[in-house]
């Protein structure tokens, strides 16, 4: 972890707690990720991942614990106020606009940081063409611009959501299952471009993953989860040589 | 469908002019047009029965903005469609206002109460935000039929201001049809503006919106009190044709006309209001002249929308200009 | 006076029950609002109407016996209603549901305005049930006790049906989670349909008794719907247990409405609605 010394961790979260009921969802995690830093999280099912990244873009109100991000407290802060402090997420089952367009999609992303979502003036949106157009580039969605996106494969929409949580300029990426549902070739794909997205921008990146290859691949550190706590937290060699992990992890139900 | 990095990314895609934004005012002068020489042509009871289908394509269109665009169901959109009639005639009989401040106090006060409601109501989603919005109307009604001393109860308010302005049916029309025009054209503009970006995302995916930085309630709230004042503007203009006001007006059956001719217009396109109106209330004004149960006709009709063209009348507009190859 | 009104408040409520019992489960399961509810509840009150001078008229068993048929016939329609028109839209929208059910009270009006006319009808009630009892020194009109007795019975005959039925069970776990209903591997279009088909039987005796304590009209479907939405919604949309409270508040407020603020009833019963709304959706924590 190279992380500034002297900088705020993107993300400090301590003592967190959530039960449903009975149920213990999350119990008192800890995490400390710093700036910059790719961090994997896995688990078996139920071990809270989602849950976390629930909590983390404020959809879900924690019992107890804190959570900072970039030094900012949140406290009891709903979803799109996570959101303006430069939190953007991405959910396992894609979460789209369905009945736009892949380019009108990408647009709502654009104009809702623009800072005139209540405009009344097409002639905003119009101007946000360019910018729009040369995110689809990068997401390499350009050509399916004016495809409806309930027509898109499940795999493209993965991608389009990726793009319009880019857009809007987060610094702390929560991505549930980036990759979940996709063949093999373009699970590879789409991490490359995650990878490359956040190098380049110097983003720091959360994301729960199952496929084992996909997390070696990218992760700089990994934090293992089960029965809503954190089991185990290390660079991937280290965890990939943890017994206990692979005992209740990679050993066991490796894929949900 | 294929699926490849061919179909995906296409460096030669040019930037293009996205025209949905841009009113095409070639259609709008042309509809405007034949509107026009309908009205100046036609005897009186048609005159009448356009007069009315200019009004309910308003009050449908306003509903619209909420039904097809910003994800919330109105169960009591009669209110502010009556309270635009109430406005009016409360302000001439109550508080002397002139005939045309009083006009413009219609809208207003039912933009007032779709701002009051509409704080009540965005704090619920779906069918429970319905609910809510259909005891404010249910409460609103109670109120306007037994606050005798002012509303008139059960007899209404007339005689507060001249009916059809005491023009002819085919002047009247056309008063109608600009006020009508411009209001649909304002809510086009509404729409297809960043504003109506934000409104559409909320209400197609409000998580979506809300991970982008869009607060739910507060954008839903602005959609409500929009489509309020508007209905508004159309209780206005039906209160004037009729020169009166009643509880009807902003009764469960106004409502129930509203949603209908959404439905029957087509969920989800601007226009709508504009095709179910026409449809539903040549419908009403003529069928029902002719045919006692004409009820089970609109039921039937309903019925087969629902279920075999969900998209209504404007999809079937869309598809046979698609077959013409313009586009609408 | 105050408990004769209490009293006139409990029956109204046990009428509300049997209509909101039904819809709630429909939605519970199937997540419809059906707009149709009040429309098969005014069609059970007419067959009744038109049943009974055939069925013995005048006796008790003969009154109870037309009102189960006409709730058989009920559910018979329901299904009909059911399994051609509502069974395609389960996965449609919500509005376009809604609008599906309301297009059918458009229907079933006009031809219940064909078949039996615009003006009032009722049924006279069997002789037995038309006196009335001295309980505590106040006059209680016997069917009063009847539909008690009435409600009672069907609150214990659903709650038996939902505790130890096969079919029941599902009921319950597709009420709290649709999905399981898929794992179980029951057939749930079945599922839907029998609840469809009880809760419009429910709406169909419900109708029947109401045809013999009130005069019907083709008005009846909208004045009862919202009434019975209201039940449902304060309840708890698919909570069967809260729509038996909920009726019995919402009948008993409406008739001690009546008695100190009768122009405000409904008033009253709409606050108490939206008062229910707001105050749950303050609860919630997260959308």
């Amino acid at each position: 972890m190279n992380g500034d010394a002297r900088s705020q961790p993107a993300l400090k979260v301590r003592g967190l707690h959530k039960e449903f009921g009975r149920f213990v969802a999350l119990d008192s995690v800890d995490l400390t990720v710093d700036e910059g830093e790719i961090r994997a999280i896995i688990g078996p099912n139920g071990a809270g991942k989602t849950t976390l990244i629930n909590v983390l873009s404020g959809q879900i109100v924690a019992d107890r614990g804190s959570v900072e991000v970039a030094g900012r407290r949140l406290s009891r802060q709903h979803p799109h106020q996570v959101a303006k402090l430069g939190v953007g997420r991405t959910y396992q089952i894609s979460s789209t606009l369905r009945r736009m367009t892949v380019f009108d999609n990408m647009l709502c992303a654009h104009n809702a940081v623009s800072g005139h979502w209540f405009s009344l003036r097409a002639g905003r949106l119009r101007a946000m063409e360019d910018a729009v157009l040369a995110d689809l580039k990068t997401i390499e969605l350009d050509g399916l611009a004016d495809r409806v996106v309930d027509d898109i494969s499940h795999g493209d929409r993965k991608r389009l959501e990726f793009g319009m949580v880019l857009a809007t300029r987060p610094k702390l990426l929560l991505l549930d299952e980036p990759t979940a549902g996709m063949g093999l070739r373009e699970r590879h794909e789409l991490i490359d471009l995650v990878l490359a997205v956040t190098r380049e921008r110097g983003l720091t990146l959360v994301f729960v993953e199952h496929d084992i290859d996909v997390v070696f691949k990218a992760a700089q550190s990994i934090t293992v989860m089960a029965l809503g706590g954190v089991f185990a937290e290390g660079k991937p060699d280290e965890i990939a040589a943890n017994s206990a992990v692979q005992d209740i992890y990679l050993g066991g139900n490796a894929r949900c | 469908m294929a699926r490849g990095e061919g179909t995906r990314s296409n460096p030669e895609t040019a930037p293009r002019r996205r025209d949905a934004y841009s009113i095409d005012w070639r259609v709008v002068a042309a509809v405007v047009l034949l509107q026009a020489i309908l009205l100046a042509v036609s005897p009186p009871l048609l005159v009448f029965a356009l007069i009315e289908v200019m009004i309910f394509a308003l009050y449908a269109s306003a509903l619209n903005l909420l039904l097809s665009f910003s994800g919330m169901v109105s169960f009591g959109h009669a209110v502010y469609f009556g309270l635009g009639a109430y406005g009016l005639a409360l302000s001439i009989t109550h508080f002397d206002f002139p005939i045309a401040l009083g006009i413009v106090a219609g809208p207003l006060v039912a933009a007032f109460f779709g701002l009051v409601y509409g704080i009540l109501c965005v704090q619920l989603t779906a069918i429970y935000a319905a609910m809510l919005t259909l005891a404010c109307a249910e409460v609103t009604y109670a109120v306007v039929f037994q606050w005798f001393d002012v509303t008139g109860g059960d007899s209404g308010i007339s005689g507060h201001v001249p009916t059809m302005l005491g023009l002819a049916p085919y002047q009247f029309g056309l008063v109608v049809l600009c006020v009508v025009t411009v209001a649909i054209l304002m809510l086009w503009r509404v729409v297809y503006s960043p504003l109506g970006l934000t409104i559409r995302a909320v209400g197609q995916n409000p998580a979506r919106a809300a991970a982008l930085g869009h607060g739910r309630k507060s954008v839903q709230l602005i959609a409500f009190v929009i489509s309020a004042f508007f209905s508004g503007v159309a209780g206005t203009l039906f209160g004037i044709f009729h020169g009166n006001v009643f509880p009807d007006y902003v009764g469960v059956l106004f409502t129930v006309d509203g949603l209908l001719m959404v439905v029957l217009g087509g969920l989800y396109s601007f226009g709508a209001g504009i095709y179910g109106a026409i449809v539903y209330k040549l419908l009403d004004n003529l069928a029902a002249h002719y045919f006692q149960y004409w009820q089970l006709v609109v039921g039937v009709i309903i019925v087969v929308v629902v279920l075999v063209s969900p998209s209504g009348i404007a999809g079937l507009v869309r598809r046979v200009a698609n077959r013409f190859g313009g586009r609408l | 006076m105050l408990f004769v009104q209490v009293m006139q408040g409990v029956m109204e409520g046990i009428f509300l029950f049997l209509i909101a019992s039904g819809l709630t489960l429909i939605f519970g399961v199937s997540r419809i609002v059906n707009f149709a509810h009040g429309s098969f509840y005014m069609v059970g009150a007419f067959l009744t109407y038109q049943i009974y001078p055939f069925i013995a008229e005048g006796t008790t068993l003969g009154f109870f016996a037309t009102i189960a048929i006409c709730g058989l016939l009920v559910a018979a329609l329901g299904l009909l209603f059911e399994v051609f028109l509502l069974r395609r839209v389960y996965h449609a929208e919500e509005l376009m549901q809604l609008v599906l059910t309301l297009a059918a009270v458009l229907i079933i009006r006009d031809v219940t305005k064909f078949i039996w006319g615009l003006d009032d009808v009722s049924v006279s009630l069997p002789d037995a049930l038309a006196g009335a009892a001295v309980i505590g020194g106040t006059y209680l009109p016997t069917y009063q006790l009847v539909m008690v007795g009435v409600g009672v019975a069907v609150l214990a005959a659903v709650w038996s049906f939902l505790k130890f039925t096969h079919a029941g069970i599902i009921l319950r776990a597709a009420t709290d989670d649709r999905g399981m209903v898929a794992l179980l591997g029951t057939n749930q279009a079945h599922v839907f349909s029998w609840v469809f088909a009880i809760g419009c039987f429910l709406a169909g005796i419900a109708g029947g008794f109401a045809a013999a304590f009130e005069s019907i009209n083709y008005l009846l479907d909208t004045r009862v719907i919202v009434l019975a939405f209201i039940v449902v919604v304060i309840g708890g949309l698919g909570n069967f247990y809260g729509a038996l409270y909920a009726s019995l508040a919402v009948g008993i407020l409406k008739a001690l409405g009546l008695l100190f603020a009768p122009r405000l009833s409904m008033v009253i019963i709409f606050l108490l609605m939206a008062v229910v709304l707001l105050i749950r959706s303050l609860r919630r924590t997260t959308e």
